[in-house]
């Protein structure tokens, strides 16, 4: 009498340990060996049956675009083993060992028609092509939201410069570079105070104004010499430390600056405080940096104004 | 790998690929429903699901867990007369649930038979039982 396992043996199962005993002594006995092979060429003729059941490559390809498509697969999934992975149709296997490394049955099974059909055969190309890596939209908006951040940070950044600068700026630090080279002998002596220089500029023909913060400060030399063919006075004076003045008219330099507003303008070595007043643009200099301007004016002003 | 069929002990020297799941799995389907439009959406729907689930990572792929769901599933298609199935697919698609889906994983020769017993809900000795009776079934239904 055959065990009662005898319905599951096949070649392919009979290794497992549950099989191992039942299949020996089925082999063993001649009669329940003839009854076996006929219970397994029954069973072939089904199971090569079911095996040419399978989806086509086209229809593989879709499936791999599905899992590729739900929410952006970074590369596309393969199906479809590599050819260096040998296909061993009836191996028995579990999801873990999906991926392992082949290794032939030792059994030879025939391949099923269409799992053969089905087999890959990829030109190198079509792999390269396909290998080819897709970005995720989460990278995509990450990469579209850094561009959009730098350009508003750009943007933000031309207008605070816009804003925290004025038209001509550039012309008066070239005038203010200009003074770099001075070695004072340019100067007429004109020891006063700068609201009594209108006079000395009307002798020269200029109407230059000056602040009224700056009238009362002492006066050491004075010239007017020619900027990009404009008019310039400049003044040495001396207030609680060195300072070079430059008057001139704003609209010759190109100097767009709104009345009474101070600006700062840093050269390589001096600085400079700008204003314009009744249509003398007016720039006070000296030697530091642009927080010292801020003090110097902000006192100034301050004490000018009380 | 789920069940008690975790590890190599069973079948250390073969190895199945995603793709031999795949197309076992379509064929499970298909048997049960007799139709190769609804058996490719079932694949395709349980395998976005899985894929998803594995972190996106066909490796990681619980197929043996596809296959249990699909067994669970195997009452949710009724039987087609006119199905596309032909021959003994035709016939396996006849046979009454559970012997329809217990028979065609047997016959699909990619899970260990102690974990079609597991997913069948039965010992290894029961299992042969229904095999024996499906089998039987199968070739009634075929005379």
């Amino acid at each position: 009498m055959p065990s009662r396992l005898f319905p599951l043996i096949r070649p392919v199962y009979e290794n497992e340990p549950e099989l191992e005993l039942a299949s020996t002594e089925v082999r063993n006995n001649a009669e329940l060996n003839v009854v076996l092979e006929r219970q397994i060429a029954f069973d072939n003729e089904i199971v090569d049956q079911l095996r040419l059941l399978a989806l086509s490559d086209a229809q593989i390809e879709k499936l791999e675009d599905s899992l590729a498509e739900d929410y952006g697969q970074p590369a596309h999934p393969h199906i479809i083993p590599a050819p260096a992975t040998a296909y061993v149709p009836g191996a028995i296997g579990s999801a873990t060992a999906a991926q392992t490394v082949s290794q032939p049955d030792p059994e030879p099974v025939d391949h099923p028609p269409d799992a053969e059909k089905n087999a890959p055969e990829k030109k190198p190309e079509e792999e390269e092509e396909e290998e080819q890596p897709r970005a995720r939209p989460l990278t995509i908006f990450f990469a579209i939201g850094v561009g959009l951040i730098a350009t508003i940070c750009l943007i933000g950044y031309i207008v605070w410069d816009q804003m925290n600068s004025f038209q001509g700026a550039d012309r008066i630090t070239e005038l203010l570079n200009s003074a770099n080279g001075l070695t004072g002998d340019e100067f007429e002596a004109v020891q006063t105070t700068t609201d009594s220089l209108k006079d000395w500029f009307l002798l020269k023909n200029e109407h230059f104004t000056v602040p009224k913060e700056f009238g009362f400060t002492r006066t050491i030399a004075c010239r007017v010499f020619q900027f990009h063919n404009a008019d310039v006075g400049q003044v040495m004076a001396k207030d609680d430390r060195e300072l070079l003045y430059f008057l001139f008219d704003p609209a010759d330099l190109g100097v767009q600056l709104k009345g009474g507003k101070w600006e700062i303008v840093e050269g390589e070595r001096l600085v400079g405080g700008v204003t314009v007043v009744e249509g003398t643009c007016f720039v006070v200099a000296f030697r530091g940096k642009h927080d010292e301007m801020q003090t110097y004016l902000a006192k100034k002003v301050t004490s000018g104004n009380q | 790998m789920s069940g008690p069929i975790e590890g190599d002990s069973i079948c250390p020297l073969n190895s199945v690929s995603a793709y031999d799941y795949i197309q076992a799995l379509y064929r499970l389907y298909l048997v049960q429903s007799g139709s190769d439009t609804a058996a490719e959406r079932a694949v395709r729907d349980v395998l976005v699901e899985a894929f998803k689930t594995a972190n996106r990572d066909l490796a990681k792929v619980d197929f043996d867990g596809l296959f249990r769901a699909a067994f669970q599933r195997r009452d949710s298609y009724a039987k087609l007369s006119d199905n596309q199935l032909t021959d003994w697919p035709r016939v396996l698609h006849s046979l009454p649930e559970p012997q329809r889906s217990t028979l065609t994983l047997f016959y699909l020769e990619i899970l260990p038979l102690a974990f079609i017993a597991e997913i069948t809900s039965s010992s290894i000795e029961r299992l042969a039982d229904t095999i024996r009776e499906a089998r039987s079934a199968l070739a009634r239904a075929r005379q």
